[in-house]
């Protein structure tokens, strides 16, 4: 065990770590205040209920995409950050492989929130999402019947695995990984805090239409790009390659440096294919 | 848009005389197409494919024409099957 004689443990950044972790609090509670408004038979006239006769409902939607989006790119940052301190070396398998799938269910927990607006963006990220599964060879169709399937049956399986894979992720992290003694305390009041403002002032990309030019998620956008090019399948298998990559780590410690360079490579890829949606011509 | 209708799932277009009907889903992922009045082409929000208004592939990953639907003009209206 050579490397583990070489190695000195770092620190994670703990700023970072009660970022993500309040925000995903953040985002539960106000998620849990609007599912008693919501009401996936009529989810678009649920939303557009909250939106004008629930009092704070504008604001409380706001707050859970706000708190959602937060949650997810401080996720992203302490994964980052537990990579460079090789944080990965201090965990076992099976705990680190559900540590790293916190970040794709998180990814899909953000996804089908945007399913759930109901509206006609949402209606083709849904499109998107159900046909890129079902052009997918063995498991696609077992996938799609699993947790979209929105042409047959609307709303109802992206709901209740909205409602379930959130449940399993709080409480997941909760239980094992967040420790709630250090979350809780008053001085950390204003990571909390803090989340509140911004969903006062800004306007968040809300609408409910896009036209002629429709954007997903932004997390999505890249892979949206992908689409115009590449089979579906492979856009979708594409997508799958940082999993095996980060599981890696702890498999291949020696390799560390080599996993890093094909996943920054990967992110590389995805971002530029990001940012070519927005100097595309129409 | 005059010669153009969108409904939920079909696209209904005016040629003169004739009622051309097809699908409103892009042959390409499914999502539903929109018309651009500047161009009068049929356009995929999601991708970019576009449609001439005979539901002829211009361009885009879409690759086939957008699919026709059977209408029959009755004397209640005209009859789509979707």
């Amino acid at each position: 065990m050579g490397f583990r004689l070489r190695f000195k443990k770092g620190t994670i950044n703990l700023t970072i770590a009660l970022l993500s972790s309040s925000a995903l609090i953040v985002c539960l509670f106000s998620g849990v205040l609007l599912s008693f408004h919501y009401f996936y038979h009529h989810p678009l006239i649920s939303v557009l209920q909250i939106e004008t006769f629930v009092p704070f409902g504008s604001y409380l939607r706001k707050l859970h995409y706000f708190s959602a989006q937060v949650a997810l790119i401080f996720l992203a940052l302490h994964l980052i950050d537990a990579l460079l301190k090789r944080l990965y070396l201090l965990k076992r398998p099976f705990p680190w492989f559900f540590l790293i799938f916190s970040l794709p269910l998180l990814l899909f927990l953000t996804f089908t929130g945007y399913l759930l607006r109901g509206d006609e963006v949402g209606e083709l990220a849904g499109s998107i999402a159900e046909n890129l599964l079902q052009s997918t060879p063995v498991v696609g169709s077992f996938l799609n019947n699993l947790f979209f399937a929105t042409t047959q049956t609307g709303l109802i399986k992206v709901y209740h695995w909205h409602l379930i894979g959130s449940f399993f992720l709080a409480g997941g992290l909760l239980i094992w990984h967040i420790k709630a003694r250090a979350l809780f305390r008053w001085e950390n009041l204003f990571y909390f805090l803090w989340l509140l403002l911004p969903v006062l002032i800004v306007n968040f990309p809300l609408n409910p239409f896009q036209g002629l030019k429709a954007r997903g998620p932004w997390f999505f956008v890249g892979a949206q790009q992908m689409l115009k090019i590449f089979d579906p399948f492979l856009v979708f298998f594409f997508l799958l390659i940082p999993l095996p990559l980060l599981q890696g780590y702890v498999y291949f410690p020696k390799r560390a440096c080599l996993l890093s360079t094909i996943l920054s490579i990967y992110v590389m890829i995805y971002v530029l294919f990001s940012f070519s949606f927005f100097i595309s011509p129409f | 848009m005059g010669r153009i209708y969108l409904g939920e799932e079909y696209i209904l277009v005016k040629e003169k005389e004739v009622f051309l009907v097809f699908s409103r889903r892009c042959p390409h992922l499914g999502c539903k197409l929109n018309y651009d009045p500047e161009r009068e082409l049929i356009v995929c929000p999601c991708h970019q494919s576009k449609f001439t208004l005979q539901g002829k592939f211009i361009s885009g990953p879409a690759k086939k024409d957008l699919r026709s639907l059977s209408a029959t003009l009755k004397e209640s209206g005209l009859q789509i099957e979707i």
